[in-house]
């Protein structure tokens, strides 16, 4: 577990965004996440929630700012204040439902469409433990990934499995994204004042979430 | 004491003196029978003043009783004596007892003491006895605890739940209560529910992977079964392949029909053999689950478990019907259908052989949802497809699927339905494909006789649609009387009653040959029938263009037959039935269209021959005796047009076309006569025309080889208007035509007012030896005056 520091007392500050069909268990994973807790009551996101974690990565404090939205069209309105300023995303889509994998396509364009090129995609198939119901196999999702240059893993929510790890390799690469970004513009990472705040979107963007009065759970 | 003291007190009473005394007194001695507290009487008396009464009363009493004591000592004096002296003697006999005692004792001391030793030994050797006794019986007990516990134990390492299960519950009812070992109970107590758990855990994740398994296992029995009544089916199309050669080959010969008789019953026996065979459920592993399901019985825990399964291998239907929107449904479709078909196979041994984990009831509400969302998923797709074949490709894979279900005892008719539903669409795309065909091959055509060089080519495009005109096979190269838009529009006829009898066979219902024929009708004289009438009012160049029409649809008739026969033969109707019902030719337009065609265009030809009749000498001094020269040109080129024709045209087709092309020059000679072009004629003149009439006569003589008997009369019959004109005009006596007799005998096509021109145009000679003599006022000709007769009652009549 990475340690407990101050909510300003964090190296970098990353903005992920969960996408995908409704139902597919998008909140599930971010209050596995952020609060280790699994809701079997399937009830619709409204909007949109966000919730905070750090993690240490090569003894950096990464807060993780993780956007959860529903997946129904009637909360499109939202879509380019959503995407501003993301650095990564995990694109969830049902094991058990194919159609939510063959809609990842088009999840994926409007990703693509509204954020940066250096975006950092995780396709994640959650509901792994449902073994029996499975409708997606693990190797079409591999192709597509591969196809698509994404990462890939497959998670259940409900057992915990591979939830922290699709986290914690997003946020690792997003660190490496900025890392080399950052060597490339010729600083240093390591003569950084500490408690400053690096990000591949505006500040102003980050800013101006603060003060709207945004705060985790 | 007490208790005998108030009757002498009562006494004293007796002597008493007054009665507020008396009272006191009684009431006193009620006190003192009663032992009640005498206090309150004490205080009263000395309240009430009167203490020295009671005083007296008291001394008084006391010396009474003094008295009374000192007799009875007295009286008893002697006896006290004696007693005294008894007692002493007493005293000295218990004196010696006592001594005698002490000896008795310490001689049974002395004696007892190695006893008592023996016996405190014997105490504690039998107390040990009793604990060893209980500690064995404990041990005895603890032993068979451990046997079984070990037997449980080793039933669990083997993943023998059911043994595992068995020792537990003998633990519990047997041991729990007679173990003395409070830890051991208590860890028995702790050990027994973990163990149940941990069974209840490991068979569920067996039966997980069990349900994962099942999943892959039914896709493959699916189409394995399916496979297997693909195979069936194919048996079944082949064996009445053979049934119909056989029935084609007992119109030849009786023996070639015994042999194919015995053909017949050989591939009878072995399709039996097959059958059997193929009966056989292709195997699959329900130990799992039936082990799962005994596991959850022993547990108590049946219905919980019942739930279960149905629950998740509905959830696993449910999965099953997704059906991809990435992959197209012709693709997907046949795993589509093997799933489900796979899992009703499973349900169905699960129903049987599962001891009654899943119920009859509940496999029948499972294949509801699955035949709803088969039939919504069938009427979905079939609403979006365009192409005839992708329609018959599902129909296929979906009769496929319900003959395999219906084995195993599931109702199809729903899906049957949907099948029947989109059957007219089905034959509207395959009608609509057929049309883009029969454009193409019309289109194609070059309206020459094919060419065929070799045995094969006559093979596909002849004998195929059984349009030879002989059993024989020709020589080679052999020219056919048709061109290739025969053949081709064979082939596509062929293909459309073959698709549309794929589409109906194993459709559910079993009598389609009358649909197929409805269709095949409409593929026929809507399709065809129309493609071939644009073909002729569009694309015919010439005479020899149109002859090779007119053949093709000679040829094209032949074939309708075929087409039927066909037909019904897929259709597994007999021929004979079919050959009893004769219909109509469904090309009769495009038939009637060519012939009219050719009909036209050789009438046009004719006419320009027919022009020369402008050459005749209408006064000439002699008749011609070989014929005018319009009609000598008429016959060369007819007799070439038939030299030709006879090649490729039926006599059938050629007579109608003859008929119409002499009915055209009859009516031709009969035009120009009543034409201005005409002003007036001799009997010469007419006398040439009868023997260009004549001539023409000769000419249908000559073709009766071509015809059957008594055909000829009909293309003379065509001659007839014309030639009763003539016949009129050289008649001596032309008045008869006012005969209605006469006029219904010989002149029945002629018309009164053409009769009445032409009649008027007849000039005699003698008209210019009038006009020389006709101060003279010579005789008149007999003739004249008849033909005048008639010519003014045939104006009267007007």
């Amino acid at each position: 577990m990475a340690a407990y520091k101050a909510d300003d007392d964090y190296d970098y500050l990353f903005k992920v965004v969960l996408i995908g069909d409704s139902g597919v268990g998008k909140s599930n994973l971010l209050s596995r996440f952020t609060r280790n807790e699994f809701s079997l009551e399937s009830k619709s996101t409204i909007g949109v929630e966000f919730a905070t974690r750090s993690i240490r990565v090569d003894d950096k404090v990464v807060k993780a700012q993780i956007w959860d939205t529903a997946g129904q069209e009637r909360y499109r309105a939202i879509t380019s204040a959503y995407y501003r300023g993301a650095v990564g995303a995990l694109l969830v889509y049902d094991v058990t439902r194919h159609v939510t994998f063959e809609n990842v396509e088009r999840w994926l364009k409007e990703l693509r469409d509204h954020t940066d090129a250096n975006i950092v995609v995780m396709l994640v198939g959650n509901k792994a433990d449902l073994r029996h119901l499975r409708a997606v196999s693990t190797e079409d999702a591999t192709t597509f990934a591969e196809r698509e240059n994404t990462f890939f893993m497959e998670t259940s929510a409900l057992e915990s499995l591979n939830v922290e790890n699709a986290f914690t390799e997003v946020l690792t690469q997003i660190y490496h994204v900025v890392s080399k970004k950052a060597l490339e513009v010729g600083d240093d990472p390591a003569a950084l004042p500490k408690g400053q705040t690096i990000n591949i979107g505006s500040r102003d963007d980050v800013s101006a979430v603060k003060k709207s009065g945004c705060c985790s759970a | 004491m007490l208790s005998s003291k108030p009757p002498r007190r009562k006494v004293v009473p007796a002597n008493g003196d007054d009665s507020a005394d008396k009272l006191d007194q009684l009431l006193l001695s009620s006190a003192i029978s009663n032992n009640e507290d005498l206090g309150p009487f004490i205080r009263k008396a000395f309240t009430s003043g009167k203490p020295e009464t009671l005083h007296h009363h008291l001394r008084h009493f006391a010396r009474s009783k003094e008295s009374e004591i000192e007799e009875v000592c007295k009286a008893h004096y002697q006896d006290f004596i004696l007693a005294v002296d008894d007692l002493r003697s007493l005293l000295s006999d218990v004196d010696s007892l006592k001594s005698s005692l002490s000896d008795s004792n310490s001689r049974l001391q002395h004696v007892a003491r190695p006893l008592l030793s023996s016996l405190d030994a014997f105490v504690e050797t039998r107390n040990v006895s009793k604990n060893v006794n209980l500690a064995i019986d404990s041990v005895r007990t603890c032993v068979k605890l451990m046997e079984v516990c070990t037997r449980a134990n080793r039933h669990l390492a083997d993943d023998n739940f059911y043994m595992a299960l068995k020792c537990v519950d003998a633990i519990e009812r047997e041991y729990l209560d007679q173990t003395a070992s409070s830890t051991l109970r208590r860890m028995l107590e702790k050990k027994i529910p973990e163990i149940r758990s941990y069974i209840e855990r490991k068979v569920n994740k067996e039966f997980g992977d069990w349900l994962v398994e099942i999943r892959v296992v039914s896709r493959n029995l699916g189409q394995l079964a399916i496979g297997q009544a693909s195979a069936a089916r194919q048996r079944e199309e082949d064996l009445r392949i053979k049934q119909r050669q056989a029935e084609e080959q007992s119109r030849l010969s009786v023996r070639d029909c015994i042999y194919a008789l015995e053909e017949e019953d050989e591939d009878g026996i072995i399709a039996g053999g097959i059958g059997e065979d193929g009966g056989g459920a292709a195997g699959f592993d329900l130990t799992s689950l039936c082990r799962a399901y005994h596991i959850h019985q022993t547990l108590g825990l049946e219905d919980r478990f019942k739930q279960y399964y149905f629950e998740n291998r509905k959830l696993q239907l449910t999965s099953d019907f997704q059906v991809s929107s990435m992959t197209p449904f012709l693709e997907s479709h046949q795993t589509f259908f093997a799933q489900i078909a796979g899992f009703f196979v499973v349900e169905d041994r699960v129903l049987r052989a599962g001891g009654g984990l899943i119920s009859k009831m509940e496999v029948e509400n499972l294949w509801d949802i699955a035949v709803s969302k088969m039939c919504s998923v069938l009427e979905d797709q079939f609403s979006r497809m365009q192409t005839a074949n992708h329609l018959l490709l599902i129909k296929d894979y979906v009769s496929l699927l319900g003959v395999t279900l219906r084995r195993y005892g599931y109702p199809i008719d729903a899906l049957l339905d949907v099948l029947s539903k989109h059957r007219d669409k089905y034959h509207e795309l395959l009608l609509s494909d057929c049309r883009k065909l029969i454009a193409e091959a019309v289109a194609a055509d070059k309206f020459e006789q094919m060419l065929m060089k070799k045995e094969y080519e006559y093979s596909m495009n002849v004998l195929s649609f059984q349009i030879q005109t002989s059993d024989i096979i020709p020589a080679f190269p052999y020219v056919a009387p048709f061109s290739s838009t025969v053949p081709d529009c064979c082939r596509i006829v062929r293909s459309f009653i073959e698709d549309s009898v794929s589409f109906m066979s194993y459709g559910g219902q079993l009598e389609f040959y009358e649909v197929v024929k409805k269709y095949l009708d409409r593929l026929l004289s809507e399709v065809l029938d129309e493609a071939l009438v644009k073909l002729i009012n569009t694309s015919i160049n010439g005479v020899s263009q149109a002859m090779q029409m007119a053949a093709n649809m000679a040829v094209l008739e032949r074939a309708c037959d075929f087409f039927f026969r066909h037909a019904a033969q897929l259709s597994g109707v007999p021929l004979r039935m079919v050959e009893r019902s004769r219909r109509n030719f469904p090309l009769r337009k495009a038939r009637d269209a060519a012939e009219e065609m050719l009909s036209g265009l050789l009438k046009a030809k004719v006419d320009g021959f027919m022009t020369l009749i402008e050459n005749v000498n209408w006064m000439g001094d002699e008749a011609p005796q070989s014929g005018n020269e319009y009609v000598n040109e008429v016959i060369i080129y007819l007799e070439i047009l038939v030299s030709t024709a006879q090649q490729i045209l039926p006599s059938q087709v050629l007579k109608r076309v003859l008929q119409e092309v002499f009915a055209h020059i009859s009516e031709k000679i009969v035009g120009t006569l009543v034409s201005d072009s005409v002003k007036r004629f001799n009997v010469n003149a007419i006398t040439g025309i009868e023997v260009d009439i004549r001539l023409l006569e000769s000419f249908a003589d000559n073709q009766a080889s071509l015809f059957s008997d008594g055909d000829v009369d009909v293309l003379r019959a065509s001659l007839a208007g014309s030639k009763q004109l003539i016949n009129l005009l050289l008649s001596n006596h032309p008045e008869n035509f006012l005969n209605p007799v006469i006029r219904e005998r010989s002149y029945n096509t002629l018309d009164h007012k053409k009769v009445v021109i032409v009649s008027e145009k007849l000039r005699d000679p003698s008209d210019r030896l009038f006009g020389t003599f006709g101060s003279r006022g010579a005789r008149q000709n007999p003739k004249r005056k008849s033909l005048d007769t008639l010519i003014k009652r045939l104006r009267d009549v007007s």
